[in-house]
């Protein structure tokens, strides 16, 4: 059983539909739709209306929202509707570890760009950063409008162990709607080579070492997911570029719809944090991006 | 294959060195010769006398000569198989490398030095000379061969071209005699690892990326090698090192208790490919054990 707390604001795509597409088989729905006291508190402060109306417009937002999210629970089997109080990723975060969630999917920031969604504060970015759980961050796909497609992934991994026990959550989930995977990692090719030159003695290649160690792990992972997965096709690719570019590159080389990677990095600062890769993407990527995370 | 067996006068007595050495690694179908050069005359004072000296000088010559054919046959009788004696006159090093070269020998055998290293190095010695100038293989034999103790080897190797080319003459001379070879490469770990901070930071260590390639390698040549080699009579293992070579060498043989070192004639940086390797060099003048210097 896979607990899973899907946070709905005003509208329920993308993320409903994406996760219906996604299909996890052991998924626990809840949705949850926060109610900060900024949104009606306001009407009291003009002095204008008196405290029975302030009431009677909170009860009527209420109900609304009550309505919202049960509409939206339809849409998931078995999924369970609330409406929460308070701070919006406080209020999630907070639901997400009283229920011991493994998941929380919310809607990417609706801000038109990179920027304006780091300096207002976005939920999605306050979840990605802060949750202790695995995240899905979904966006309105421009490739497939259809919500029955099956999904296209690409798995960023720097094969490091943390992103290998990710993998082991990401199997844990077993997403049953994926029908590609690109398992994708980077080599930082110009800097090897530049060690190549300052070791002309060395009978082998430092960077095509390290390109064929990444690939016989890459290998070893699609192998791992191919066992798992049967019916999912699974390729592997490296690329030189550098990560942004790269993630962009197999996104368009697997025509993919989601970016699946592990939280952290493997820097030591990175290792305390949310890893700046998965920042990135989380909030200024072109498509959904699932953030693992593993529970340790 | 056609084998140059450089001799001595003392070997006649029995119990040489490569005598040992040469009949333990049953080289296949193997013709030798015998070649002992019997060095210019030393006695002085007899060439200024106009009367004696071509007369005793060309007896004393004779007396050598006879002497140094018995004292082969000797030799010939010990070492058994496909072998003839040879007898000239001359500076050892230069016969023995024109009597290799004009019989198209494809290896030139003779003992080690007797004298410790530095003297060797100081004084001149066959075995330095034969290394460096002949266009052979070369073995130096050290040491007292036990016939019966089975004959262990460590071939190191840079997996450079030209040492594979060397390999594959290797298994041309097939030395069918060996009972165990241990495959060993050497990287600079240290190196590697001082110049990390100029990388940004990766999962996969590009010394760790090394090491497997360098396995990997080891592994492939040991496939190579087993076709050539009978399987149950030749038995491989592959070491990989982050020693320094020399370092490498001296501990492999120690650990797998091997008695003969084969190795490459040539470096792969530009210099060394045009004369002896260094490591070669060092290894086949100053080491305490038997060296087969592989050239192709």
């Amino acid at each position: 059983m896979v607990q899973v707390l899907v946070g709905v604001d005003r509208e329920t795509a993308p993320v409903v539909p994406l996760l219906k597409r996604l299909d996890l088989p052991y998924a626990h729905y809840e949705l949850a739709h926060t109610l900060s006291a900024a949104d009606y508190l306001s009407y009291g402060i003009e002095g204008a209306r008196t405290p029975d109306e302030v009431e009677s417009i909170v009860s009527s937002e209420n109900r609304h929202a009550r309505q919202l999210v049960e509409s939206a629970a339809r849409l998931l089997p078995q999924a369970k509707g609330d409406v929460l109080f308070g701070h919006p990723t406080e209020a999630l975060l907070r639901r997400a570890e009283v229920l011991h969630a493994e998941l929380v999917p919310v809607n990417a920031s609706h801000a038109r760009s990179e920027g304006v969604a780091a300096l207002t504060g976005s939920v999605a970015r306050g979840v990605a950063m802060g949750a202790h759980q695995s995240v899905l961050i979904a966006r309105s796909s421009l490739l497939h409008k259809a919500d029955d497609l099956p999904l296209r992934a690409v798995f960023a991994t720097d094969h490091s162990e943390y992103a290998n026990r990710c993998l082991e959550t990401l199997i844990e989930l077993a997403p049953r709607g994926i029908s590609h995977l690109l398992v994708m990692s980077v080599a930082p090719e110009l800097d090897l080579e530049l060690l190549d030159r300052e070791l002309p003695e060395l009978g082998v290649s430092i960077a095509a070492s390290v390109r064929q160690a990444l690939e016989r792990r890459s290998e070893h992972v699609a192998k791992r997911l191919s066992q798992e997965w049967p019916k999912v096709t699974i390729e592997t690719a490296l690329y030189t570029q550098p990560i942004h570019d790269a993630i962009d590159r197999a996104l368009d080389q697997a025509s993919a719809e989601l970016l699946i990677l592990g939280a952290k990095g493997h820097s030591l600062l990175e290792r305390l944090t949310l890893g700046s890769v998965s920042l990135h993407q989380a909030i200024g990527g072109p498509c959904s991006v699932l953030i693992l995370r593993h529970p340790d | 294959m056609k084998i140059v067996l450089g001799a001595d006068l003392a070997m006649a007595g029995g119990n040489s060195p490569v005598v040992g050495l040469l009949k333990r690694l049953r080289f296949a179908q193997a013709q030798t010769d015998v070649v002992h050069a019997v060095p210019p005359p030393t006695y002085t004072g007899w060439e200024y006398d106009p009367v004696i000296a071509p007369a005793v000088l060309a007896e004393a010559a004779q007396r050598d000569r006879e002497y140094a054919t018995e004292a082969m046959e000797k030799v010939v009788i010990e070492l058994g198989g496909d072998s003839k004696p040879v007898v000239t006159m001359g500076n050892p090093t230069e016969r023995l490398m024109m009597h290799a070269d004009q019989n198209h020998a494809d290896l030139i055998a003779i003992n080690g030095t007797a004298a410790g290293p530095l003297v060797a190095f100081l004084t001149g010695s066959v075995a330095r000379g034969l290394v460096i100038g002949a266009h052979q293989s070369v073995l130096l034999a050290r040491g007292a061969s036990e016939e019966l103790r089975p004959l262990r080897a460590v071939l190191a190797t840079d997996h450079s071209p030209y040492s594979e080319r060397c390999m594959a003459r290797l298994t041309q001379l097939w030395p069918q005699g060996i009972q165990h070879i241990t495959v060993l490469s050497a990287f600079p770990e240290e190196r590697i690892r001082a110049m990390e901070p100029m990388l940004p930071t990766m999962a996969v260590e590009p010394t760790q990326a090394v090491r497997e390639t360098l396995e990997v390698k080891n592994k492939a040549l040991i496939e190579k090698l087993s076709g050539c080699f009978h399987p149950m009579l030749t038995t491989f293992e592959s070491r990989v090192s982050s020693l320094d070579v020399h370092e490498a060498i001296a501990e492999a043989m120690k650990e797998t208790e091997a008695e003969l070192l084969i190795l490459g004639a040539h470096g792969h940086s530009f210099l060394e490919r045009l004369t002896l390797g260094s490591v070669s060099f060092r290894e086949s003048v100053f080491s305490p054990y038997s060296v087969l210097v592989v050239r192709a």
